[in-house]
């Protein structure tokens, strides 16, 4: 008789490795970006068109987002009416609208591009629908014992009036951080060594996690759901903004097709990458293209904590010498009024 | 990690133990209740034989005395066939042979203790005894354990005459006086030649040591070579458990899942992942009966073991061609697993207690001949050494798995009846706040009367329970999810003889509950929000016919057919409209079947073709066809399925799969059958296969229906296989096979379109496999094993390029399936020393050194992009076994 022991979970953890190797992909790097959004709110609509960059960039220092803008081109934004607003070039691959356009709840709105090289891109209709009304926002201090290390977070939740009707929805969170030290990696880069004042930071969003949501088969008139989970990096002040963009069917099942790609972990028990569902497509020339455009209401709420007074084991904050840096991109080293001090 | 590797290998160098409790000579006591004899006095004194045994044959009655006394008697065979007759209620056995040595004039000869030998006694008697013809008589003893060889043979050389022992392993040889050269040889034994003086009539028991390989060890099929030429199905392979031992074992596991991903055209995903792939099929495909009872996830420990118990098995098949008509249910293969029944005439025990993993096996006669008790348990635990390792990752993990199996049986007349029983559980947590849990349950009652060959009646019965969940710890957030599938089975089938034409037929039916999927919330803090989704009930019926032909002495065949139907059973199913995008705003109405009303879904003829034809004695062409159709899915979107992945019924948004499969093969002898050579291509169309949107969720997804996409696959393929199966010397099989499997979805809405309707691979598709494996005696006591394996990689996706979108960074051209990763090898070697021989000892032992992944070749197990460095995004290749893993065990037997 043969008889074993088996110890397949060491063998699973123990000799499971995760490794770097290099892949030859094709690269996809002349499709054009689209990504355009109509907001019911002044000065917020835009569409910026860029195209798609190789997968693996030849430059391990660099850690923020390259975009190759796509400059020249004519960008209309057209509504159910059939009006045009023409859409300028405001900086390099930006356009946006007059000052007086807006977005309006109930409209329709399409998107077509024609590029400096002929060609052109349309998009489907898309719907403005309102945005929820935000009751409140709670925040809620959680420690986890990492591997013997104390890791504190904050879970952010947004009460809101549960609409009469079907919404799909996203969360677009922003923050800014009273940032007292040399904290590395950005976004709080704040000194060479130390810094003499308060530094403040911000950027958007505040993570790099897509959330999307939907009041579909939920009932009550208050739902609660949750924004955002953030790691407990420093102590001071903390202004942190829940914004919630309504969503129309096409852009929901985009922006779900987005958070699933950004959600990929690699894992075997993850699903593979998925494509985005794009509703732009070509109608002359024989560029590709992908992004979204959307139209959107959106409505905000927000609170503003200390960090470090919920956690009793962070090291307090470091005294702060002069001379900030330049924050990181999108950010900005003036305190927003609703931090105290 | 080298240190590591040596820590695994130590914990799993394990003493094993087997204890086999009989008594192998007269004993002073007992405790076990048995009856006793005292040593050094004649046995026939201490024992009665009771009214019971009048009227039994003289040859039963003393085979009960070797049962229950363990005192072996010799007697003249036809002396053996009269009945047994003695005065008054019980008698002392020593009484009753001096009557008996009188009545039949035989003398009584004290071989050893233990052995008594009745001659025939010079004078009148019954017993023909030419003048100067001596009988030599005996048995062929097993040197190793002392145990009675059950077959072999004695041959005479002076005389050119060959005797078969009986099988106890007796033999009895009329000689004329004089001197012989006589070569005893057993199956599984070397040849042993002596030399005997007959002069009187002797007794010789004969002592033959065992081949350290056992001759049947690397044959992976058993079926004969001659029946595997004349059998009209192809693309079948049966195995039963010794078939298995030639193969290097995954920490000396012996299992079935490693053991049939070695034959072509069966694959994985990659190494510990649950289930398996035929011919281009998903693991859901495959029909697996544990005694005639489904189960649903026949993986323990990620897919690393099976869940059959290899001391339960007796024999198992894979059906990946023509299936024969009274399977049915799933579009691949069938995979039909067979436990062992009681042996019913002695005691067996066999465990084995180590740090990590512990079982039991017992084999119990509750009446000899008549009934038996099989019981096993299993249990692993390794979670304790886990959380002794320095690593974080590994203190905050945990697995383990247990299962039972019981199977009781009665023999009565014509008449078998089995119950089968097997629980088992299995847990596990990757460091992380989730654990993994899942339970298979099921119970099997199967009534067979064979009322001749030609006439054999089965009904079977069974439920099968397979539920799974997960334990979710997260802080404030804790919850348990849980689903499930449970299914009944009612199966009768009856074989007969018409003429020439060997016929079957019957009829099945199952009844499925798939099980609410719910998530509750556990504590009061929990933020998660409860939700189930409602179960599913659905049946299906089938009758089968099938007939075996032979048109002439050449060809033969077999045609089956199955008409099956499937039915939901109450619950509601959103109704989308006609020629529109599925999506949840195109709902136009709720169709309600309320608790319990049915509804006809689908249903067809499945037939099934077969046909052999003998070109010449050592070479036949097979062809085959069949159509299947499969009524309950598997939902799994992920690179390796998950335990808590749901089963769910065909409806009216969900089709069932049809597959149909044409076949070709060419089997060649050569040899003298110590080779087989096999060549076999398939062509398999799957329509309305499942296949997910990316991205898709399947777990409380209320909008399944919406991502859930149907298209059409075509399956190819070509399998190559030779066997070298000598009685003697080196042993080995090489199999390859080219599979491929391609997938279309294609639909007039973007959003249920896959790669824009053209063709990708399927997730397993992986063309190229070869396996190589061998098994060598190095000398009487050593032998070397090897298996080699490689296969092409798998397809994954990834995408071509990456753009900033509201500072997200997010893929553009990604096509399903649209990269393949790099090719997977790996060598697993093993070496095995036996212990002594020496007939005394009282244990057989012996050491096994394996290796797997020789020469640690990091197999990716997946390849996925890595954006933890922001917009630097790096490939990364997840290998789950990425170094070579020694195990060493030592493997001890009770004598």
């Amino acid at each position: 008789m043969r008889k074993n022991f088996a110890l397949a979970v060491l063998l699973f953890m123990v000799l499971a490795c995760v490794d770097t190797i290099d892949v030859d992909l094709p690269s996809d790097i002349n499709t054009v970006v689209v990504e355009g959004l109509v907001v019911s709110a002044q000065g917020e609509s835009f569409v910026r068109l860029s195209t798609t960059t190789s997968v693996f960039i030849d430059n391990p220092g660099l850690d923020t987002i390259e975009t190759i803008p796509l400059s020249g081109a004519i960008v209309e934004v057209i509504n159910g009416s059939g009006d045009r607003a023409v859409f300028a070039e405001v900086e390099e691959g930006l356009y946006q609208p007059s000052a007086g356009f807006l977005g309006t709840v109930g409209e329709t709105y399409r998107l077509s591009i024609k590029t400096s090289n002929g060609d052109e891109f349309v998009s489907e209709t898309d719907t403005l629908y309102p945005a929820p009304e935000l009751r409140r926002l709670l925040v809620e201090y959680e420690e986890d014992d990492l591997g013997g290390q104390l890791i504190g977070f904050h879970n952010f939740y947004v009460v809101l009036t549960n609409p009469s009707t079907i919404g799909y929805y996203r969360f677009s969170n922003r923050s800014v951080a009273e940032v007292f030290t040399d904290v590395t990696p950005p976004p709080y880069i704040c000194g060479r060594d130390t810094c003499p004042v308060r530094c403040y930071s911000y950027r958007e969003p505040v993570d790099f996690d897509i959330n999307t949501f939907t009041n579909a088969g939920l009932a009550g008139d208050e739902l609660v759901f949750q924004s955002d989970t953030e790691g407990y990096d420093n102590i001071g002040w903390y202004l942190y903004t829940a914004r919630v963009y309504s969503l129309s069917n096409s852009a929901f099942t985009f922006w779900s097709t987005a958070q699933a790609q950004n959600e990929i972990g690699g894992s075997v028990f993850d699903p593979q990458i998925s494509p985005l569902q794009s509703n732009i497509r070509t109608v002359l020339g024989r560029s590709g293209v992908t992004g979204f455009f959307g139209s959107s209401d959106y409505s905000e709420v927000d609170t503003v904590f200390k960090r470090g007074l919920s956690g009793p084991n962070f090291t307090p904050a470091i005294p702060v010498s002069d001379d900030c840096l330049p924050p990181w991109r999108g950010g900005s080293y003036v305190k927003p009024d609703k931090i105290p001090g | 990690m080298v240190r590591l590797l040596l820590t695994v290998s130590v914990v799993v160098c394990t003493v094993l133990c087997t204890y086999n409790v009989r008594a192998q000579q007269p004993i002073n006591t007992s405790s076990n209740g048995q009856n006793t004899i005292q040593s050094g006095t004649d046995p026939a004194d201490s024992i009665v034989l009771n009214n019971e045994l009048k009227g039994r044959t003289i040859g039963q009655l003393f085979e009960h005395v070797y049962q229950k006394y363990a005192v072996k008697y010799y007697i003249p065979q036809n002396v053996a066939a009269q009945r047994v007759d003695f005065e008054g209620s019980s008698i002392f056995l020593s009484t009753y042979l001096r009557s008996f040595k009188k009545k039949f004039q035989l003398k009584k000869i004290a071989y050893k203790p233990g052995v008594m030998v009745f001659a025939p006694s010079n004078g009148n008697t019954n017993i023909q005894e030419e003048k100067g013809i001596y009988t030599l008589s005996g048995s062929l003893v097993n040197a190793n354990t002392g145990e009675y060889y059950a077959g072999g043979s004695a041959f005479v050389k002076n005389i050119s005459k060959n005797f078969n022992t009986d099988t106890l392993g007796r033999f009895d040889m009329p000689l004329p006086e004089g001197t012989y050269q006589i070569i005893f040889k057993a199956l599984g034994s070397f040849e042993k030649v002596i030399e005997v003086d007959v002069y009187k009539n002797t007794y010789l028991d004969v002592e033959l040591v065992e081949e350290t390989i056992e001759l049947e060890d690397i044959v992976i099929r058993s079926e004969r070579i001659e029946d595997r030429l004349r059998k009209p199905l192809s693309s079948i392979s049966a195995f039963d458990v010794q078939s298995m031992s030639s193969l290097p074992h995954f920490l000396g596991e012996i299992d079935v899942n490693n053991a049939i991903k070695t034959l072509p055209g069966i694959s994985s995903v990659g190494e510990g992942s649950t289930g398996f792939n035929v011919r281009g099929g998903n693991i859901d495909q495959n029909l697996i009966l544990l005694d005639g009872a489904p189960v649903f996830n026949n993986s323990h420990l990620f897919g690393f073991f099976s869940i059959f118990n290899p001391d339960f098995i007796s024999e198992f098949a894979i059906y990946k061609g023509v299936i024969p008509s009274n399977f049915g249910g799933r579009a691949s293969s069938t995979l039909e697993v067979k436990q062992k029944v009681s042996n019913k005439e002695k005691v067996k025990f066999k465990t084995s207690v180590g740090p990590v993993a512990s079982k039991v096996f017992l084999d119990v006669p509750l009446k000899k001949d008549k009934a038996g008790l099989l019981v096993g348990y299993r249990n692993a635990y390794p979670t304790w050494i886990l959380r002794s390792f320095a690593n974080d990752d590994l203190k905050r993990s945990k697995a383990s798995y247990w299962d039972l199996n019981l199977k009781g049986d009665v023999v009565k007349g014509n008449n078998n009846f089995e119950v089968s029983f097997y629980t088992g559980f299995d847990e596990f947590n990757l460091n992380s706040d989730t654990t993994f849990n899942y339970t298979n349950d099921s119970f099997s009652f199967q009534w067979e009367n064979n009322a001749s060959e030609e006439r054999q009646m089965r009904a079977n019965f069974s439920m099968s329970h397979y539920t799974s969940g997960l334990d979710i710890a997260t802080f404030r957030q804790a919850g348990e999810y849980q689903n499930g599938i449970r299914q009944f089975n009612l199966k009768y089938l009856y074989s007969f003889a018409v003429a020439d034409l060997q016929v079957t037929t019957g009829v099945e039916g199952n009844h499925y509950r798939f099980d609410e999927e719910r998530l509750t919330t556990v504590g009061e803090e929990s933020s998660l929000e409860a939700r189930s989704i409602d179960e599913r009930k659905a049946v299906d019926l089938a009758y089968f016919l099938d007939v075996g032909f032979e048109i002439n002495s050449k060809t033969s065949g077999s045609i089956g057919l199955r008409y099956s139907n499937f039915w939901n059973v109450g619950g509601l199913y959103p109704v989308f409209q006609n020629n529109a995008e599925r999506n949840a705003g195109n709902v136009i109405d709720t169709l309600d079947l309320g608790t319990n009303q049915l509804r006809s879904l689908a249903g067809g003829l499945e037939p099934r073709l077969a046909l052999s034809h003998l070109i010449t004695p050592s070479l036949s062409l097979k062809g085959g066809y069949s159509l299947t159709r499969q009524y309950i899915h598997l939902y799994t979107n992920t690179v390796a399925s998950l335990p808590t992945d749901p089963w769910k019924p065909s409806t009216i948004n969900v089709k069932p799969l049809i597959t149909n499969q044409y076949s070709l093969a060419l089997v060649k002898n050569l040899g003298d059958g110590d080779y087989e050579m096999s060549v076999e291509a398939f062509y398999k169309t799957l329509n309305d296969l499942i296949v997910f949107k990316g991205g898709t969720n399947v777990l409380l997804n209320e909008q399944i229906d919406t991502q859930t996409l149907q298209g059409d696959a075509q399956a190819r393929g070509i399998e190559f296989s030779i066997s070298k199966t000598p009685k003697k010397g080196i042993r080995g099989n090489l199999n390859y096979s080219y599979t491929r499997t391609e997938v279309q979805i294609e639909s007039a809405f973007a959003t249920e379109t896959i790669n824009e309707g053209r063709n990708f691979p399927a997730d397993f598709d992986r063309p190229h496999k070869l396996v190589i494996y061998s098994d060598m005696k190095l000398s009487r006591l050593w032998s070397f094993n090897f298996l080699f394996t490689y296969n092409s990689g798998r397809p994954v996706t990834l995408p071509r390029g990456k753009f900033a979108f509201d500072n997200y960074i997010l893929y553009s051209g990604v096509e399903r399936n649209n990269f393949r990763i790099p090719d997977t090898h790996r060598l697993d070697i093993a070496f095995t020393i036996k212990g002594t021989n020496k007939r005394n000892a009282k244990w057989d032992s012996s050491w096994t050194f394996s290796v797997y992944n020789f020469y640690g070749r990091r197999n990716p197990y997946s390849v996925f992009l890595d954006n933890s460095q922001g917009f630097n995004t790096q490939a990364r290749r997840l290998a789950v076994l990425g170094a070579p893993f020694p195990s060493l065990s030592l493997n001890l037997k009770l004598r």
